[in-house]
């Protein structure tokens, strides 16, 4: 027979059972970071660049560079790029500020110069005088031209040393270009602040190598960080069906495409019989399935202290950020984050306050400000 | 009209047509599917990479798998058969109106359904050739090839089922 007290332990446990659970719910919403809409009615956003004061630039596909003030789009944009070819992936991809911004006010612009028959991937610098960017002109222009619509790379970053890296893709149809060094298709090139060529570039002097050249082996690089605390280089770049890319950068490095990946082409052929190859450098990671990696940041003394020093990728296909731990034993450890957003994203970038903000990839386009639950 | 004595049946005829259709899709994807693999390994080679006999063979039998199961939008050997379901019948029409043999006609269209369909793709993305094999004018010509062994294998077939006359005499393809 049953006690009195066993009863009443009995008839409580539902009701304990219960509380748990909202608790659980609780401290589950407790942690969910914080996501606002900080910046709304873009048409395709691609990329943003922090200003000092708390301005933001925004670079949008059809060529337009639009300046945030306090959270509000102001009306007209700070320059409209002239010589743009935005057939299928062309456009205005990303913007960058000279290390120096604060004394010379200088904005680099990567974005897909020409027209159908003849394209490719050019840097533009301008200078930025109240609200708008002048004296807009080209200092680089990957060569050769090309003849299709796709796989521009056109992603931006400063090296330490004050050189710019910019990535350039493959062109999708010639891909073979990628292990050419005659040719900066497939590579990731660095040039000065002038658009010149740095005199210790890795193929300096060669005959059969184009100086601006820093690394190749590239399909189509379209995430691009510097570590702020090591100077260390990474890009994450698309694979065909699988092989997206995270790749840490080295001068001369040769990073194997499409000799080697982890993907296949979209027909369902092989690239190539090897996933690797003797002579290239593999890839950190890979995500196989693709994910389709574009933007790619770094914390380095964000809101989130237990985030220090991972990257994060954002993905296009995948709607999503991956989080990507590297191990100093070699060890990667993949997190994905944010997929309840359930947008494509183009671009991510950590702020001055160390909060995460993410571009989205849409025609009615947003940047989002996501900042750590409150404690 | 009544048919002559020796013709076969309709569904006999129909069965012969295809069969001899099945025929010239097999022939068409299996050289298209090598010549491919070929290109796309003849560029790599071009780039630096090498391959052991084994590697090759490899490759061929992975995109004759990959290529009609494992497609992204649709799978080749059906993208020829569709193909070649519209050339073969404008072949026939021509075939009436010139009188010209099947051993021209058929593999005239098969290599011409080739080229434009691989031309057009082009279009459609971009400037991208869909199937990298197919990039430049050798590997262009490499599947056009392929269309017009499968445009001889549709004749060859349909000769072997039904006895040649005057295309104006009878009435299959």
């Amino acid at each position: 027979m049953m006690s009195r007290h066993a009863r009443h332990r009995r008839s409580l446990r539902p009701w304990l059972a219960v509380a748990a659970l909202a608790l659980a719910t609780a401290c589950s919403a407790a942690d969910d970071p914080r996501v606002e809409t900080w910046v709304e009615g873009l048409r395709q956003p691609y990329s943003i660049a922090f200003l000092p004061g708390g301005d933001l630039l925004v670079t949008e596909k059809s060529g337009a560079l639009r300046l945030v003030r306090g959270g509000r789009l102001l009306a007209e944009p700070a320059a409209v790029m002239a010589d743009i070819h935005t057939a299928s992936q062309g456009g205005l991809t990303d913007v960058v500020l000279h290390p120096d911004f604060a004394a010379n006010r200088l904005v680099y612009l990567a974005y897909s110069g020409g027209n159908a028959r003849a394209n490719g991937t050019r840097v533009a610098r301008g200078e930025l005088v109240g609200d708008r960017l002048v004296n807009l002109t080209e200092i680089f222009r990957a060569r050769p031209d090309k003849d299709t619509g796709a796989h521009f790379g056109g992603r931006l970053a400063f090296l330490p040393d004050g050189t710019l890296l910019v990535t350039v893709g493959d062109g999708a149809q010639y891909r073979e270009k990628a292990q050419d060094l005659t040719s900066m298709l497939g590579s990731v090139i660095r040039i000065d602040e002038n658009g010149g060529v740095p005199a210790d570039n890795p193929f300096v002097g060669r005959d059969d190598a184009r100086a601006e050249i820093w690394s190749y082996g590239h399909r189509n690089p379209q995430g691009l960080v510097v570590d702020a605390k090591t100077g260390a280089v990474y890009a994450t770049e698309h694979g065909p069906r699988g092989g997206d890319e995270l790749n840490r950068l080295e001068p001369g490095n040769n990073y194997g495409w499409p000799l080697a990946t982890h993907g296949v082409d979209y027909t369902g052929a092989a690239i190539t019989p090897y996933t690797e190859y003797p002579g290239t450098v593999p890839p950190l990671t890979h995500w196989t399935p693709s994910l389709a990696p574009s933007g790619l940041a770094q914390c380095r003394g964000c809101l989130w202290p237990e985030w220090e020093g991972d990257l994060f990728a954002g993905m296009l296909k995948g709607t999503q950020v991956q989080r990507v731990r590297l191990g100093a034993d070699g060890t990667v450890a993949r997190e994905a984050l944010f997929e309840d957003i359930g947008e494509r994203i183009r671009d991510v970038r950590f702020g001055p306050d160390g909060a995460l903000y993410l571009v989205t990839d849409n025609v009615a386009g947003r940047v989002l400000r996501i900042t750590p639950a409150a404690p | 009209m009544s048919p002559p004595p020796n013709a076969p049946g309709r569904p006999r005829r129909v069965a012969r047509v295809l069969l001899a259709f099945a025929a010239a899709v097999l022939a068409t994807y299996l050289l298209a599917s090598v010549l491919q693999t070929a290109f796309v390994l003849l560029g790599l080679r071009d780039a630096g990479a090498r391959f052991s006999p084994g590697v090759v063979l490899t490759t061929v039998l992975h995109d004759l798998h990959g290529l009609a199961f494992n497609a992204l939008f649709v799978s080749y050997p059906l993208l020829i058969a569709a193909g070649l379901a519209v050339a073969f019948p404008v072949a026939a029409l021509l075939r009436r109106w010139t009188g010209a043999g099947r051993r021209l006609l058929y593999p005239l269209a098969g290599a011409a359904m080739m080229g434009a369909m691989l031309a057009l793709s082009r279009v459609v993305f971009y400037g991208i050739t869909l199937y990298a094999g197919s990039r430049g004018a050798w590997g262009l010509a490499g599947q056009m090839l392929a269309g017009a062994l499968g445009g001889l294998a549709f004749a060859l077939v349909l000769e072997a089922a039904i006895p040649h006359r005057p295309p104006a005499e009878e009435s299959s393809p």
